[in-house]
């Protein structure tokens, strides 16, 4: 019995180091594969057409789905930030409160999400099939560095294009608001952007920068 | 005479005796006795060839044999666990990655089913080393990738994509973009593999001329006898890592070795086992409970 249990830890530390050593792994594996592409980046500046054509493809092409998602956020935002404002008297400050929590907040993280949801999956996809189909294979064999010529452009695509996305995402959201608080509601419009350029919201870029 | 070579020791032998008779000494690739394991897997067992410059070489045997992975050890992707492989006198496995791919630029390799970039088209495969490799104006370029389009019999096709073409139309862009830069070696990996009989002569044919008009030296590994004796120059049979045997297609067409005889007229049993190791057959039959 005692014997059966002794084997049954030896198990559970195995299996708990095995996963272990597997996640260490993992990650000791994509911090090696990022340092190559910052190591193999050079290309992607002398060439900037690559990194152009990826900023075209990842970036211009989520802008629908960025732009669209930013506009109805902010509306929410608008109409749900006056229901709790206008029980204080505090209405005027709607336009602080969309600018501050898109800005801030939702801003760089939803674009974030949708940006690696539409751009990252299309990477994905895209760099899969070429591995299944060998043409990465093919290019080292042709010596053409796969990581220089095809993930350092796409990476340095997505650096340049997510901030452009997460501002155009809060603009087009604190829009959102405006239409929703100024045009739908009638709050003061003067109050609505004039309220927007105090000290407060002098933290504003502090989101953009995350 | 065909020379077999079933252990290392005659490996050796062969390979002295092949020196000195069929072979000229100056060779573009040289191998001596390779080994190779992916983790515990041996694929390769001590494998010994040359390939004289300016000829047609082909590298035969059954699926899974090691074929392919000896392609990946003479272009430097994979790493010998021993041996030495030494192409144009320089030893492979110890090159860096610089002088690697200062190698491959030399290289021209065809996949197993032509591996084209799916998102340019026929005009910018076979461009797409030129540019990558040289500063050639455009007009330049233009003139080569025609050129070798025109080889392979494609120059109309140059504005196709490569979804749109045919699988041997594919396979003879591949090969135009595995000569694009005149390559010294060049190596096809399958180039017959789900061919029709048609292009699949159209491919061979291809394969002989560009190496004698490039003035190349070609490896060719494929598993389809008849095609590839048409016009190789000498073959290398390869099972289980080893070579079984070895010689020119005659001597090869005139052989007694029974790996070779199988192998040639596709025979079901020989060598090669139809089947897989197994106990007695009578004993699985009688084994109680068989017929649940």
């Amino acid at each position: 019995m005692a014997e059966k249990s002794f084997s049954a830890l030896i198990e559970l530390v195995r299996s708990v180091g095995h996963r272990l050593n597997s996640a260490v792994q993992r990650l000791g594996f994509a911090a090696r594969f990022f340092v190559m592409i910052l190591v193999y980046s050079g290309q992607s500046f002398r060439r900037l057409h690559l990194t152009i054509r990826e900023i075209y493809f990842s970036g211009f092409q989520s802008l629908l789905i960025i732009l669209v998602s930013g506009l109805f956020i902010g509306m929410v935002l608008g109409m749900q930030g006056y229901e709790t404002l206008q029980r204080y008297g505090a209405s005027e400050a709607l336009g602080v409160l969309v600018a501050l929590s898109l800005t801030r907040e939702l801003g760089p993280v939803v674009a974030a999400l949708l940006f690696a949801s539409r751009a990252g999956s299309a990477i994905t996809a895209e760099i899969g099939l070429m591995k299944a189909t060998e043409q990465l294979t093919a290019m080292d064999m042709m010596a053409v560095n796969p990581i220089a010529r095809v993930v350092a452009p796409r990476f340095w695509g997505g650096v340049i294009s997510m901030p452009l996305l997460a501002a155009l995402f809060s603009a087009v959201g604190v829009f959102g608001g405006y239409l929703v608080g100024v045009v739908l509601i009638g709050v003061d419009e003067g109050a609505f952007w004039a309220q927007m350029q105090g000290p407060e919201t002098s933290a504003m870029t502090s989101g953009m920068a995350w | 005479m065909l020379r077999e070579a079933t252990r290392p020791s005659g490996i050796i032998v062969s390979y002295f005796s092949l020196r000195n008779t069929v072979v000229p000494a100056d060779s573009l690739v040289k191998i001596t006795d390779i080994y190779f394991a992916y983790d515990e897997r041996a694929i390769l067992n001590g494998i010994t060839m040359e390939i004289p410059r300016g000829k047609l070489i082909a590298i035969m045997g059954n699926s899974g044999c090691g074929k392919t992975t000896l392609l990946r050890l003479i272009g430097g992707q994979l790493k010998p666990t021993g041996g030495t492989l030494l192409v144009d006198g320089q030893s492979v496995p110890d090159m860096k990655h610089a002088e690697l791919y200062a190698m491959r630029r030399r290289m021209g390799m065809l996949f197993q089913f032509g591996a084209l970039f799916t998102d340019i088209s026929v005009f910018d495969n076979v461009a797409y080393l030129m540019r990558e490799h040289t500063d050639l104006p455009e007009e330049m370029i233009r003139d080569m990738v025609m050129m070798k389009l025109n080889a392979v019999g494609l120059r109309g096709a140059h504005q196709l994509m490569p979804s749109e073409l045919s699988g041997g139309m594919a396979r003879r862009v591949a090969l135009a973009r595995a000569i694009a830069l005149d390559p010294m070696l060049v190596m096809y990996d399958e180039p017959f593999a789900g061919l029709d009989p048609i292009s699949m002569g159209v491919i061979g044919q291809l394969i002989r001329k560009l190496n004698d008009a490039l003035g190349a030296t070609t490896l060719l590994v494929t598993h389809d006898v008849h095609e590839a004796m048409q016009i190789v120059d000498y073959v290398y049979f390869v099972s289980d890592g080893r070579i079984v045997a070895q010689g020119t297609p005659d001597e090869i067409r005139a052989s007694a070795d029974p790996f070779v005889h199988q192998f040639v007229f596709g025979e079901a049993d020989g060598p090669v086992h139809f089947h897989y190791p197994a106990a007695y057959f009578g004993l699985d039959l009688m084994r109680k409970g068989a017929h649940g």
